[in-house]
């Protein structure tokens, strides 16, 4: 397709290790190239995009397995060509950059230059793991909590505070405070936060906007302040559709094989159910508000207008 | 990928076993097309040649507990390529073959009558294109009756 034919749109996704971005682009691809399912974005063509790296994570996805870790791999860059109903062809390019990378941001306030060339301008969309939030604790109920159980109080020595120990939604917040600033980036734009892994929080009943404001309060209002000019929307996503099966490639390598031994029983509860669906494109669940889907695409369009 | 430009019919394997397999199945649906695709889009297929796709290793699918969803599923791969590529190609046509089967039982070589029949049939009369080119030179008066370059 003719350069002037065709629209480039870049996506910047960004998240802490373990948000689920490459199992987000992996379920995306997949999504794309399966004719049986409606969505507002469909594959167009492979063009002059490189997609190898697409087609690894697509097949660790079909799988029903974990991804290997980005950090062992560093950042890739993917780009889909992508056309929609009314035949607009758009290039979207959503570099899959190692949440460590993100984390270096916040602890030791330090960016590599690719990176930052990419964060500098377009949309973001930003994955948190759900899984992985915990609600705020408050130091007088766990000691009521003690004191009911009877617990015998342990003593602890002190121990020197470390950016790392910044709660998720303290990093998340000051992440993206920095890409709205120069020298980093620039404000008012658009940002679709993807609460990942959702499947394992849809439990406690909340939708995902609530879920934001009731579990990353600071960043909910952070958001509803405007200061730095940002349009969110919320979304749950389950990118796998359940529990899936972990990946030795992940593990650090040890003498013992102690490890190895540890994977090999983490078995995912639902990975065989997974790998079962008819069309393993309807493994993906994702909800705004009250509405359910499998479209991927829907958010990226959003993004993109 | 000359050999691919000059083909009468292109032969597209479905491995039956990895169909058969929990782990490899959605893999093997959602390769084909994207390896089909990326010889479109290089030209391979110009001349429109037939298509064959063949699930090999049909013993071992019809000894699966699952083969009812491996013939589903293989129908979904055909569909999906007639769907997508049905004005690239000519003629296609599905098969299923035990080229070497673990069972004694099962026929050598079953399903492949069948094939090779498929690559023997006649080929459709090729589609020559005619060219009317005009360099303004005499030369362009000689051409008297025109000559049926098909």
């Amino acid at each position: 397709l003719p350069d002037n034919k065709r629209q480039v749109v870049s996506i910047s996704i960004i998240g802490l290790p373990g948000s689920g971005k490459t199992t987000f682009l992996a379920a995306l691809w997949e999504l794309v190239n399966e004719r049986r399912v409606t969505k507002v974005l469909r594959f167009h063509s492979i063009g002059d995009n490189d997609q190898s790296y697409l087609r690894k994570i697509v097949k660790v996805w079909r799988s029903a397995k974990e991804q290997a870790r980005t950090r062992l791999t560093g950042l890739k860059a993917v780009q889909m060509n992508l056309h929609d109903d009314a035949g607009s062809v758009v290039q979207v390019t959503m570099p899959d950059a190692p949440g460590e990378d993100f984390r270096t941001m916040w602890e030791d306030r330090e960016l590599g230059r690719v990176l930052g060339e990419n964060l500098a301008t377009g949309n973001i969309m930003l994955l948190l793991n759900g899984n992985k939030v915990k609600a705020p604790a408050w130091v007088t109920e766990r000691v009521a909590q003690r004191r009911a159980t009877g617990a015998a109080k342990v003593e602890m020595p002190p121990k020197a505070w470390d950016p790392s120990m910044a709660p998720t939604q303290v990093q998340l917040v000051d992440l993206l405070q920095q890409i709205s600033h120069a020298p980093v980036g620039t404000g008012n734009r658009k940002i679709v936060f993807m609460i990942s892994a959702w499947d394992k929080v849809e439990g406690e009943g909340l939708s995902p906007n609530p879920f934001l404001e009731q579990k990353l309060p600071l960043l909910a209002q952070y958001l509803e302040a405007r200061r730095d000019g940002w349009t969110s929307r919320v979304y749950g996503v389950s990118a796998q559709g359940g529990e899936y099966d972990g990946n030795v490639e992940n593990d650090e390598p040890t003498d013992d094989g102690v490890n190895a031994e540890k994977k090999k029983l983490k078995a995912g509860r639902d990975a065989d159910r997974l790998r079962e669906v008819d069309v393993p494109a309807d493994r993906i669940r994702l909800v705004i508000g009250e509405r359910r889907s499998n479209d991927l695409t829907e958010p990226l369009q959003w993004l993109m207008n | 990928m000359f050999e691919l430009r000059r083909a009468d019919v292109i032969t597209i394997l479905v491995d039956g076993r990895r169909l058969a397999s929990a782990a490899d199945r959605a893999d093997t649906m959602g390769a084909i097309p994207l390896i089909i695709q990326g010889m479109v889009e290089n030209g391979a297929f110009v001349r429109k040649p037939n298509v064959a796709i063949v699930l090999t290793k049909g013993d071992l699918v019809q000894a699966s507990p699952k083969k009812d969803r491996v013939m589903q599923d293989f129908e979904a791969i055909v569909d999906g390529l007639r769907e997508r590529y049905g004005n690239i190609f000519g003629e296609f046509a599905q098969f299923v073959t035990s080229a070497s089967p673990k069972d004694a039982k099962i026929e050598r070589g079953q399903g492949l009558a069948a094939l090779l029949g498929f690559w023997l049939k006649p080929d459709r009369a090729p589609q020559g294109v005619r060219l009317h080119c005009s360099s303004g030179r005499v030369f362009d008066r000689l051409r008297g009756e025109e000559a049926d370059l098909a």
